[in-house]
């Protein structure tokens, strides 16, 4: 089609876009293109199935030259998409590039109208409008802008090191700036990161020490940009540099600072900080402030506050769980009590005696697991527990003394004890005391048990332990020797006679070995000869003894045999001497007596000559896989005999009990089953000792002790109290530099020569009172307070508040200061951190151990790094900890300092810095579940968000990486919740990314590190990534449980039973279509991505602008992901939207070649559109010099007029609309061209 | 045949036209009605605009910015929100219902809300019927109020 030209000398073509059948499904786009031909000054109209294409734009080309055309109208998408295309589609064509216009008839009109009438009706109102406007476009030129080659980057975390580090290696200059103390941003509080398991400090730390010591880059940590000013290629950032306190140039990160900071509030104490002490010239270095007193070393009595107590890790070891540290202070520490020292080690015989009636016994026969958990291994050796035992109980034989009891009549209650070892002494004495009517009955013809044929009297000599055990009969406990219960009289009978029977009756039949010849009469059990021999009995044994075993009883038959006259003696053991379950010492002692050992040997067969044995037939064992109880197996080595010559066999492998009579309540084996308290599954019958299993005196001593407990409870109506979970206090806490050291003190031993003389005679001699007193100040007293004042001093010398006090010694301690918040407490922390025992802490109100919601990945004084890889690394105040900035006093970290960096005085300070492009990386915040109140975050200690529960397993964090609850235990089950916050129309509608993946980590994690089970409460699985569908196979693989349904509610389940977690998860298991509740240890809540807080206000000072969710928007959201509406001003990261680490690495590198491209350049064209006064029109009124936001009109004074500076003008057109005048024109905004708009649209 | 209006949209180039092609982008469906003019800022809209869109025959003008806060050129809109009691005094004066001239905010985010506001507009014009310039049944309000435009004590720059 051609048309006329109206004669003005303006030819326009038109030009209608199908685009494909975007429009022409809708817009009857012949008629629109057969419409605009009417119209005057059209020359001609065309319509196309897709003018952005080239042959559309060659066409355009074409008919500028065939037809002369001097105006372009293209009918087709939005001008934001291609008015730029066709501009230069236009120039190329040879005629201005702004002598064109687009009429939006896609996005405004086909897409938007369903009825084609109208939609066609409004396309050529639209196209009448441009070609009405295009009339009166004038032709412009482009402004051109030198592009500063000078970058800024906002925010370092993994976008903006990625996007500063591209362009720094490309040779621009960057500035970086980071408003946190380190740059790294999320990520660098990451343990591992999905799909790979790539360890997150691994592949960050490297980028982030490169980014800080790159010659291009200049980084400005803890700093904040304050506003922003200038264009694309010339912006000036003022920038404000947050006051550290800290000389960043000076401070070469020794750590003193925060080491030594007094400020320790959270009541989560940093494993890092506490690690390493600091010698200075080989002396403890302490600032002179917190040099202690010459204090000597006294002990007080146990804080017995609830909670505040911590426990001995002696006490801990103890099956009995004995009060060492009381009864060591007791001994120790007379003369500060104000005791003799006979009341002294009368008291503590009365404090151990409370607990165990056979202090001598234990004292000389228990392998003292307490010495071997002792804190002052730490220091130089473990104390000598045992033998001060040992010296109390014979204190208590010598002098006679009696064991007290709580009442003097009886409660008539009537208990029968079948046995009388230490678990039935101990049983008849707790009961005999309470005032109950004990009968015990043994079947051999003595009391003890094993302990008296067991055994052997050079190890407990019969008049101790008849001494002891007559204190216990004195207690009212009648004896019946020789009556075997099961034989003289049934357990029905006892049961019938009495409220309550205990059975004790140990573990005496020797297990046979099962090889041949085992029946020879010169083949004996090691628990049957002990018995034989200490019951007084002779054996013949001959000169060759071959005793096989390696415990006790084996070592205990061996030395009898010598003692009895045997010259060879020999012990066969599988395994080698490491293996051997005996106690050191008595192996120490049969080598020195000259008892041979074969290792690595079993009997494969006795021997016989004539009926009796002659030899052992040994087969040859090796060292194999560790079996169950973690001892390698021993394996034979096929082909390999040796042979024993023997006298007299004793095979001493392991014992049982003989449970003739006891059917009711044992198993096939012969064993008791009970519980911790002794109950047995029958009624009114409970148990303890080796019949519940082989063990230790001491464990048969606490079997008898609970039992008795539970008995007297039972039978009075009682509940048992249950002793507080006190937390143990290890070295690491205590500062072992406060104690003297002293050497551990040994009794005195026989020689073997002298053993020999009286061959019955003790080896070991008791402590005299001298020795003892020694042994016993060398406790620490873990837990316990040290009387040294320090904290009291702390508080009111450093930090200058006095608010708390030592109570006097002679209350017995002190009064630990914060168990309330007192008006003049700051809550600094530093009384617990200066407390050289650990035994105070700052709890919050739920006691926790473990604070997930404070995590930090660095120290917690108050003066810190963020985390230990922090770049810079250099410590930063918090002046809202910091105890300087509190009282003005203090200045611990000022003091300690060696290089005098720190600076109270430090101040905020502005900068300005140019730059020719920014990119703005400054990503994401976490989304506050606290008001979801059915998740019951912030409610429930244990529930956690996915931010705390990273915390958790980050290896350089507070936990070491260990998932632990807040009670410091490991969970048994975690629910992990998807969506929280996420694809929620009362939150977030949108769907945050990365949540399925880490939800998956952490299952990865949680299986990897503890036994817990996992459930996965998701809505759908979204693993779109590379690896990523993988990584959720193998967690499946895993054997985490996957439920399809989201988490509706978190509660407690207020259930107690051990098997099961205090919290309820509730849920819809959608795949199953049940109502489910699944009992958890811990929640952790897959909280959304959100835009950070300031985002939008943030973004104003880039004129960028945020979408209804608050992320920063984007160019195109396909074709421009990082660019923005404001040219040189580009985005890159989760500040754009939420994403996972790769997108956001690929964005940041997109950003910066974005960046690099205008950079290289060096200029940038820029739109002609700005408003020009026009002087002759111009009055001078000024009405306009205030109104422009960018300060472009000046006036001139000489000419009495406003003038446009064009380099500042945005071309807003404010002032044109303002203008009373009329003397401003908006170029290619002009009056004329929107009149013409408006009257081509309504035409 | 029912009563098509003719509404004259002035729309931001940053926010308001942009949101309005997003609401094409999406796909979302709102009455032909509206025509857009796309101006580079609302501060740029000047009172003859307004009167030269009804002399032409518009029956309503709506003109839409970036919401408060969120101008390109941090504060054209202010000014525009500043113009506007008087371009209403204006064309009440011109005995045209000051309901005929309509302020909008809509981001470029804001696809949906767009669409919303051309659908109400265009149906509450439609009730008012076409604009007849002198109409005589017009009776102008006494006090015209409306919740958000209150004329500042600063100059009007119009």
């Amino acid at each position: 089609m051609t048309g006329s030209n109206n004669g003005s000398g303006i030819r326009i073509g038109v030009f209608v876009c199908h685009c494909g059948t975007n429009i022409s499904k809708v817009v009857d786009v012949a008629r629109v293109a057969e419409s605009a031909q009417k119209l005057p000054g059209v020359v001609i109209s065309k319509h196309y199935r897709f003018m952005c294409s080239d042959p559309g734009q060659e066409m355009i080309q074409a008919d500028i030259k065939e037809n002369k055309l001097n105006r372009i109208v293209v009918a087709a998408c939005s001008p934001l998409m291609h008015e730029n295309t066709f501009r230069e589609a236009v120039e190329e064509g040879g005629i201005n590039r702004y002598f064109f216009e687009m009429a939006n008839i896609r996005e405004q009109v086909s897409w938007v109208t369903i009825d084609p009438e109208m939609a066609t009706e409004k396309a050529t109102a639209i196209v009448r409008a441009a070609v009405a406007r295009v009339s009166f476009h004038e032709p412009l030129e482009m402004r051109r802008v030198p592009i500063r080659k000078k970058a800024a980057v906002i925010g370092a975390g993994i976008a903006g090191i990625e996007s500063a580090l591209q362009m720094a290696d490309a040779g621009f200059e960057v500035d970086v700036i980071e408003r946190e103390p380190s740059i790294g941003g999320h990520m660098s509080r990451f343990d591992k990161t999905f799909p790979t398991l790539d360890c997150a400090a691994c592949i960050l730390t490297p980028k982030m020490v490169a980014l800080s010591k790159h010659p291009n880059i200049n980084l400005h940590t803890y700093t904040e940009v304050e506003s922003v000013e200038g264009y694309v290629g010339n912006f000036k950032l003022k920038i404000k540099k947050k006051a550290r306190y800290v000389d960043t140039e000076i401070c070469n990160s020794c750590g003193l600072c925060y080491e030594y900071c007094p400020s320790h509030p959270s009541p989560v104490e940093r494993q890092l900080s506490v690690a390493e002490k600091v010698f200075v010239e080989g002396k403890h270095f302490v600032p002179e402030l917190w040099r202690r007193n010459e204090t000597t070393f006294e002990e007080v009595l146990e804080d017995k506050k609830q909670g505040r107590e911590k426990l001995a890790p002696c006490t801990e070891a103890c099956p009995q769980g004995t009060p060492i540290r009381r009864i060591m202070a007791a001994v120790g520490r007379a003369r500060e009590y104000g005791r003799t020292q006979e009341e002294a080690f009368d008291e503590a015989w009365r404090i151990l005696t409370d607990w165990n009636p056979l202090p001598a016994v234990c004292g000389r026969v228990c392998p003292h697991p307490c010495e071997d958990h002792c804190n002052r291994s730490d220091k130089d050796e473990a104390l000598g527990i045992n033998s001060i035992e040992r010296f109390i109980g014979d204190w208590g034989i010598d002098r006679k003394l009696s064991l007290s009891k709580s009442t003097d009549t009886g409660n008539g209650g009537k208990i029968a004890v079948v046995g009388s070892g230490p678990a039935g002494l101990n049983c008849a004495c707790h009961l005999a005391r309470r005032g109950y009517k004990v009968t015990m009955y043994e079947a051999f013809p003595h009391p003890g048990g094993m302990l008296r044929y067991g055994i052997p009297a050079y190890r407990l000599p019969r008049e101790v332990l008849d001494a002891e055990i007559e204190r216990i009969l004195d207690l009212g406990v009648d004896l019946c020797t020789n009556t075997s219960v099961g034989k003289d009289v049934s357990i029905e009978d006892l049961r019938r006679e009495y409220d309550t029977v205990f059975i004790g009756i140990g573990a005496h039949r020797g297990v046979k070995l099962g090889v041949p010849g085992e029946e020879a009469p010169n083949v004996y059990s090691g628990v049957t000869f002990l018995r034989e021999i200490n019951g007084g009995k002779g054996l013949t044994l001959g000169n060759k003894v071959v005793v096989i075993g390696g415990g006790d009883t084996a070592i205990d038959a061996a030395r009898v045999a010598r003692r009895m006259g045997a010259s060879e003696v020999a012990i066969l053991y599988r395994r080698t001497r490491e293996e051997m379950p005996a106690i050191e010492e008595e192996i120490v002692g049969a080598e020195e007596e000259g008892i041979r050992f074969y290792f690595l040997g079993a009997p494969i067969k006795f021997i016989l000559e004539e009926g009796n044995a002659v030899a052992v037939q040994c087969q040859r064992m090796k060292l194999g896989e560790p079996d169950e109880s973690g001892r390698r197996r021993p394996v034979p080595v096929p082909g390999d005999e040796f042979r024993l010559e023997a006298s007299c066999i004793i095979s001493a492998v392991s014992q049982e009990p003989s449970a003739e009579g006891f059917e009711q309540v044992a198993d096939d084996g012969g064993w008791i089953k009970a519980d911790e308290q002794g109950v047995t599954r029958e009624s009114k019958v409970f148990a303890g000792g080796d019949v519940l299993g082989l063990g230790l005196v001491t464990h048969a001593l606490a079997h008898g002790r609970k039992a008795a407990e539970t008995i007297h409870a039972q039978l009075s109506g009682h509940t048992v109290d249950q002793p507080g979970q006190h937390p143990v206090i290890t070295a690491d806490e205590m500062d072992m530099a406060v104690f003297e050291p002293a050497p551990r003190l040994e009794s005195i031993q026989l020689s073997v020569e002298e053993r020999f003389v009286d061959p019955w005679q003790e080896i070991r001699k008791t402590f005299d009172t001298e020795m003892a007193i020694n042994e016993a100040r060398r406790c620490m007293g873990c837990g316990s307070c040290l009387d040294c004042h320090l904290c009291e001093r702390v508080c009111s010398n450093l930090v200058g508040v006095k608010a708390l006090t030592v109570t006097s010694q002679t209350e017995n301690g002190v009064t630990v200061p914060i168990h309330r918040i007192t008006e003049d407490c700051i809550l600094c922390g530093a009384c617990a951190h200066i407390c050289p025992k650990g035994i105070m802490q700052i709890r919050d109100r739920y006691g926790r151990q473990v604070d997930h919601a404070h995590l930090n990945l660095g120290p917690n004084s108050a003066i810190s790094l963020p985390f230990r890889q922090a770049v810079p690394n250099v410590p930063y105040i918090n002046t809202e900890k910091c105890i300087h900035f509190k009282t003005d006093n203090c200045g611990t970290c000022q003091t300690v300092c060696p290089k005098e960096c720190i600076d109270y005085n430090d101040t905020e300070e502005y900068r300005e810095i140019e730059a020719g492009t920014i990119v703005m990386a400054t990503g994401f915040d976490s989304f506050n579940p606290a008001h979801l109140k059915q998740y019951g975050y912030g409610v429930y200690p244990n529930v956690v968000t996915a931010e705390d529960f990273e915390a958790l397993n980050n290896a350089a964090g507070p936990t070491g990486g260990r998932i632990l609850l807040e009670n410091g235990e490991e969970p048994r089950s975690i629910a992990i919740l998807h969506c929280v916050g996420s694809r929620d129309k009362d939150n977030h509608p949108y769907c945050s990314r990365v949540c399925c993946m880490y939800a998956f980590k952490f299952a990865h994690l949680v299986k990897e590190k503890t036994n817990a089970d996992v459930y996965q409460l998701y809505i759908d699985v979204r693993a779109y990534g590379k690896g990523y569908e993988e990584f959720y196979q193998r967690i499946l693989d895993e054997g985490v449980n996957v439920i399809r349904g989201k988490g509706a509610e978190v509660v407690a389940s207020g259930s107690t039973r051990r098997a099961e977690g205090p919290l309820l998860v509730r849920c819809e298991d959608t795949l199953i279509g049940k109502f489910r509740e699944i009992p958890v240890d811990m929640v952790v809540l897959c909280t959304a991505l959100e835009s950070r807080h300031d985002a939008h206000e943030f973004g104003r000072k880039f004129n960028i602008s945020t979408g209804a969710d608050g992320w920063f928007i984007e160019a195109h959201p396909k074709l421009a992901p990082v660019s923005t509406t404001t040219e040189g001003v580009f985005i890159a990261g989760a500040c754009q939207g939420a994403k996972d680490i790769p997108d956001s690495v690929a964005q940041g590198g997109a950003a910066a070649s974005q960046a690099m491209k205008l950079m290289n350049k060096g200029e940038l064209m820029m739109d002609a559109a700005y408003a020009e006064v026009r002087e002759e029109f111009c009055s001078g009124c000024k009405f306009c010099n205030d109104l422009c936001p960018f300060s472009a009109i000046e006036y001139i004074e000489d000419k009495s007029i406003s003038h446009i500076n064009e380099a500042l003008c945005k071309a807003c057109g404010t002032c044109v609309a303002a203008c009373p005048a009329g003397a401003i024109k908006a170029r290619h905004f002009t009056d004329e061209q929107i009149y013409a708009q408006i009257e081509g649209i309504l035409a | 045949m029912s009563f098509e209006p003719k509404i004259i949209g002035f729309l931001c180039n940053w926010c308001s036209y942009t949101g309005a092609d997003l609401a094409g982008t999406a796909r979302m469906k709102y009455p032909a009605n509206l025509r857009a003019i796309r101006v580079m800022c609302s501060g740029r809209i000047e009172a003859g605009f307004i009167l030269d869109a009804f002399r032409n025959g518009a029956d309503a003008v709506l003109i839409c910015g970036c919401h408060i806060g969120d101008c390109h050129y941090s504060e054209g809109n202010h000014k525009c929100l500043r113009r506007l009691p008087v371009i209403k005094k204006l064309v009440e004066q011109f005995g045209i219902d000051p309901e005929r001239v309509r302020l909008e905010w809509v981001s470029a985010s804001e696809g949906d809300r767009f669409r919303k506001i051309v659908t109400e507009y265009t149906e509450q014009i439609r009730k008012l019927g076409p604009l007849t310039l002198r109409d005589l049944d017009f009776e102008p309000p006494p006090e015209v109020e409306h919740d958000e435009v209150k004329p500042k004590e600063e100059v009007c720059h119009v």
